[in-house]
């Protein structure tokens, strides 16, 4: 299983983020960037919509975390805005040192370029994973883009009910179904 | 109401479409008696009359973009545009889209698509949870966390085809307009007039309906 809790990252106000979940709770950790008005929005959005469904006890459990790929043209300011219009308690999280930011995109599997294409114009990629950690730093679940709406809420109420999805050791005794 | 210049939106060689539209149509309606009419046997919004006759003559000509609607987002930030396009009579392109409003600094047609480049780079791991549907639920359920998810981007594209009688969706990670740098907050509740430019059947005036995410 992934580990990520070697990472630590800044929000915006200069609070360092690690990357592990408060105790028995979850940070929902999603690297996107505020222009992109289609796949970034849609998960974020998403994330709200699961978020605002939580119990205020389970939202006092589960931090959401966005690193800004693209931080050259994510300042503090655009990435906060745009942050509020999804979940207002989450960690706009940018820096400017790319190889921070590479190495943590590395620690959880993601990947981005960003460039200039042929056309002049400023070209981002990035893997779109949703990613869940929790209060070890273990990556527990990574959904997908196109994961849809309901099968996200529903995993993540599961993951804080403390489900965990099969792995391979047969250790694991959850007694959650193997097959949808 | 007047659209400036800079709403138009930029299409292969950045042509005004808008006062276009009309020229294009009716040379295209021309063309479109040679090339439009070659599947009117299997199509199923096609007058059987009309096989060589031009389009527009026809009540249910134009493409029809049904369920428009537009992300809320702010001041600022870029938002998108969606729908679903039902093709009409014969094969179309949506080449060109415009807020009837200024709304915001541009208007272009992009596709989100899976970069191609760069094996290299993307990590090669074991596998996600379940590809399309990653829930716990799921088929695989691994808790690797993997990157085995390409990467994804945006890019502008000059047109997208509409076949006759086929249904296109520009919806989230495909097809969307998109609404670059918006000079004001786009409300939950709000219509947007949307002036779409296609080929053949020229503008046909929507309105999006903004919605949350």
């Amino acid at each position: 299983m992934l580990n990520v809790s070697s990472v630590t990252l800044h929000a915006v106000d200069g609070t360092p983020v690690k990357m592990v979940a408060k105790p028995g709770g979850l940070r929902l950790v999603y690297f996107g960037y505020t222009t992109c008005p289609d796949v970034c929005p849609t998960t974020l959005g998403f994330v709200k919509m699961a978020y605002l469904d939580l119990s205020k006890a389970d939202q006092d459990r589960v931090d959401v975390d966005m690193i800004s790929i693209d931080p050259y043209r994510d300042t503090a300011e655009r990435l906060s805005k745009y942050l509020a219009l999804f979940v207002p308690s989450a960690n706009a999280i940018r820096t400017d040192d790319p190889v921070e930011l590479r190495t943590a995109a590395n620690a959880f599997k993601a990947d981005y370029k960003t460039g200039i294409n042929f056309e002049g114009k400023r070209e981002v990629s990035h893997t779109d994973d949703l990613y869940a950690v929790d209060d070890a730093g273990n990556v527990v679940l990574a959904w997908p883009f196109g994961t849809t709406q309901p099968d996200f809420e529903r995993d993540l109420i599961r993951l804080l009910a403390g489900d965990r999805p099969p792995t391979d050791e047969p250790a694991d005794s959850s007694a959650q179904p193997e097959e949808g | 109401m007047t659209i400036s210049n800079e709403q138009i939106v930029k299409v292969s060689d950045a042509r005004p479409m808008r006062r276009l539209g009309v020229m294009v149509g009716a040379v295209a309606l021309l063309a479109g008696l040679v090339t439009g009419c070659g599947s009117d046997g299997d199509d199923k919004t096609a007058d059987p009359t009309s096989t060589s006759s031009s389009p527009s003559t026809s009540a249910n000509a134009e493409p029809v973009a049904t369920d428009v609607w537009a992300r809320a987002s702010t001041a600022g930030m870029n938002s998108a545009v969606y729908m679903k396009i039902t093709g009409g009579s014969s094969d179309d392109e949506l080449v060109g889209a415009v807020t009837d409003e200024p709304l915001a600094e541009a208007v272009e047609i992009h596709e989100t698509v899976i970069d191609p480049g760069d094996e290299g780079d993307t990590p090669s791991t074991e596998t996600t949870m379940g590809g399309d549907k990653g829930a716990m639920g799921g088929d695989k359920g691994t808790m690797g966390g993997g990157a085995d998810s390409p990467m994804k981007k945006m890019q502008e594209v000059d047109k997208i085809d509409i076949p006759a009688g086929g249904t296109v969706e520009l919806a989230p990670g495909g097809y969307h307009v998109m609404l670059l740098n918006l000079g004001s907050d786009l409300k939950v509740g709000d219509s947007i007039g949307v002036t779409l430019t296609f080929k053949n059947a020229g503008e046909v005036k929507v309105t999006a309906e903004v919605r949350e995410m």
